[in-house]
């Protein structure tokens, strides 16, 4: 992963806007090219570096994806067992069915969570685009 | 000690005084901030060090900052001291030579009370 890659997730475990993640790293993208030092060098561990920076309030929209993603399964295992109990049977197979499709669904947009915040913004990717 | 090396305390100290009286002197980008502060003798003050300084300082509304184009090269971070920023640099440049008389002082007659006692 690189070092940029790092950074932004850093950046949005902590919540700092968008914005602020493209400027953080236009800089240390600007300084490590004019002193040929690797951004490791000049800025030390991504994960310290972010540290640096206050803690925003808003989740990243993928976190945010997650956790609604978390909310509604949990919604639907609870609703299915209540069904189930007021019906006064025992768990049946299709509903443990359902848990574990809804768990897997679960592992998936973490995973896939996981992934896109640790993506570079598409604002900074390029060096044209930086100024903009 | 390495002579260009300083106590991080002292470093963290007078690192906004020293870095607006660099902008002081005219607008600047972070590696002209960082070389300044080198040929200075405040050593090798990293990128991960001034910038969140900088940062903190355009919240406080003493410094601003433009991105430049400078092709084929990277976009430059420019940061320049705004009104406020020159007035804050000159107030704590003031307390700083009162200090600076205050600890001479105090390192020339260290027990000058004492004796008195």
């Amino acid at each position: 992963m690189s070092y940029y890659g790092s950074l932004a997730f850093n950046l949005r475990l902590r919540r700092v806007p968008e914005s602020k993640i493209v400027e953080v790293l236009r800089e240390v993208r600007e300084l490590s090219q004019e002193s040929g030092q690797e951004p490791e060098q000049q800025f030390g561990p991504a994960a310290t570096y972010a540290e640096k920076f206050p803690k925003g309030k808003v989740r990243s929209l993928p976190t945010r994806l997650a956790v609604g993603c978390l909310a509604i399964a949990i919604a639907i295992t609870a609703v299915d067992f209540i069904l189930t109990m007021t019906r006064e049977t025992h768990l049946q197979v299709g509903s443990v069915r359902v848990i574990f499709v809804l768990l897997a669904i679960q592992v998936v947009v973490v995973i896939a969570a996981i992934i896109a915040d640790h993506r570079v913004p598409p604002e900074f990717r390029t060096a044209s685009e930086a100024t903009r | 000690m390495d002579e260009t090396e300083w106590s991080s305390g002292w470093l963290r100290a007078v690192l906004p005084l020293v870095s607006l009286s660099i902008l002081a002197r005219g607008e600047a980008h972070g590696y002209v901030i960082l070389r300044t502060l080198g040929s200075l003798g405040f050593g090798s003050v990293k990128g991960g060090t001034l910038y969140p300084f900088l940062a903190r300082q355009q919240e406080l509304g003493l410094v601003d900052h433009r991105w430049e184009i400078d092709s084929p090269g990277p976009a430059r971070k420019v940061f320049w001291l705004t009104d406020r920023g020159r007035r804050e640099f000159e107030r704590l440049a003031s307390e700083w030579r009162r200090l600076n008389t205050t600890v001479a002082s105090a390192l020339s007659h260290p027990t000058s009370e004492m004796e008195k006692k």
